[in-house]
């Protein structure tokens, strides 16, 4: 019986609602996508962006304009060393650590020089006055120039001073250094790319 | 004799009050141009700390915080306005050492990013507001008589009844 009565009765008038479907749909497209958007950034901030996670990698870019002994006033940056081994050293003449290293990098710069190794030192967070009294007192002679708008750090994704970046004859970033390097493992690391750039064919 | 050795002496007590003058005028400029601990940290208060967190520059103990504190001095001594010095030292360390972020850049977003959020957070409460409103209008229309949803159920119960009867 009841079911001739829904054969008989016209279907149910559509009622006027609040949300029609096609905007409910909008709703929640939008609501998603915001959420997508979040996620998508919060996936962004917890990727590792240390120094470390540029070994292998391509080195980034940089420029520095040496403030010291026979290479002042000169610029110096990544595209015109391509060829040359680099031994990138980020410092500061605050960071204890730093001068722990700074004669084993003085030492290895004078050592290799003649072997095709350009060391360059990066001074980060400095003023000029403090950064040019620092290179005196442990007589650095590789060329050494202000991080000017911290911009290296950044692009080496540096986490503090001192880090060192081995870049090969590519420009790839052999061996990231956190921390002070020992003139052993110094020796090591730069024996082992001046071998590669032998073996290449 | 007499006379020549008044005469020496009246030039050297006239040489020693110019030397002493001028030293005066120059002791004075130096101590004019040498900017106060007040002044320093003035500035110094517009900068964060770059090696630690939330500190600003002049309530900073680092090493680093020492040495910009007497390079906002030397830019002082130079004649260097505040802006200048907050401009020099956000060029050479990057915008994030100001404490007051830059309306360029990355930066921009941190200054536009509330506002439109605030513009957003008040374009939806109004939107709601207005829809919760209209909702209430509409749940008031059935009461009125005449009304085609009324109507409608009342059309259906009347059939329902009319076929019990000839049931």
């Amino acid at each position: 019986m009841a079911e001739e009565v829904r054969e008989e009765t016209s279907p149910p008038p559509q009622v006027a609602k609040a949300h029609p479907a096609g905007q409910r749909l909008i709703w929640l497209i939008v609501v998603l996508a915001l959420l997508g958007t979040l996620l998508g950034l919060l996936a962004l901030g917890l990727q590792p962006r240390t120094s470390a996670t540029l070994q292998g990698k391509p080195a980034p870019p940089f420029e520095i304009t040496a403030i010291n002994g026979e290479f002042a006033g000169q610029k110096f940056s990544l595209a015109d060393l391509r060829g040359h081994i680099v031994v990138l050293n980020i410092w500061a003449s605050w960071c204890v650590e730093c001068a722990r290293e700074a004669t084993v990098l003085e030492q290895a710069w004078r050592t290799y020089r003649s072997r095709d190794v350009w060391f360059i030192g990066v001074d980060y967070l400095d003023t000029d006055t403090a950064g040019l009294a620092y290179l005196k007192r442990f007589n650095i002679t590789y060329p050494n120039g202000p991080d000017i708008g911290s911009r290296i750090y950044q692009a080496y994704r540096a986490t503090g001073v001192p880090e060192t970046f081995f870049i090969d004859r590519d420009g790839i970033v052999q061996h990231v250094q956190i921390g002070p390097i020992g003139q052993t493992q110094l020796d090591a690391l730069l024996n082992r790319l001046l071998n590669q750039g032998r073996s290449r064919p | 004799m007499s006379g020549v050795l008044r005469t020496a002496l009246r030039c050297l007590a006239f040489s020693s009050f110019v030397l002493v003058l001028a030293l005066a005028w120059d002791v004075s400029g130096a101590l004019a141009q040498t900017p106060s601990p007040d002044e320093i940290n003035r500035v110094a208060k517009m900068l964060s700390c770059p090696t630690c967190a939330g500190i600003n520059v002049a309530d900073c103990p680092t090493e680093t915080c020492a040495q910009w504190r007497a390079k906002i001095g030397e830019l002082l001594a130079e004649g260097k306005t505040d802006q200048e010095i907050l401009e020099y030292f956000a060029a050479r360390y990057g915008d994030h050492v100001l404490q007051v972020p830059p309306t360029r850049g990355f930066f921009l977003g941190v200054w536009i990013v509330p506002i439109l959020a605030i513009l957003a957070g008040l374009g939806t409460f109004g939107y709601l507001v207005h829809r919760w409103t209209q909702r209430s209008v509409v749940r008031e229309i059935p009461a009125v008589p005449g009304d085609i949803v009324e109507d409608e159920y009342v059309r259906r119960v009347e059939q329902e009844l009319q076929l019990w009867q000839k049931k």
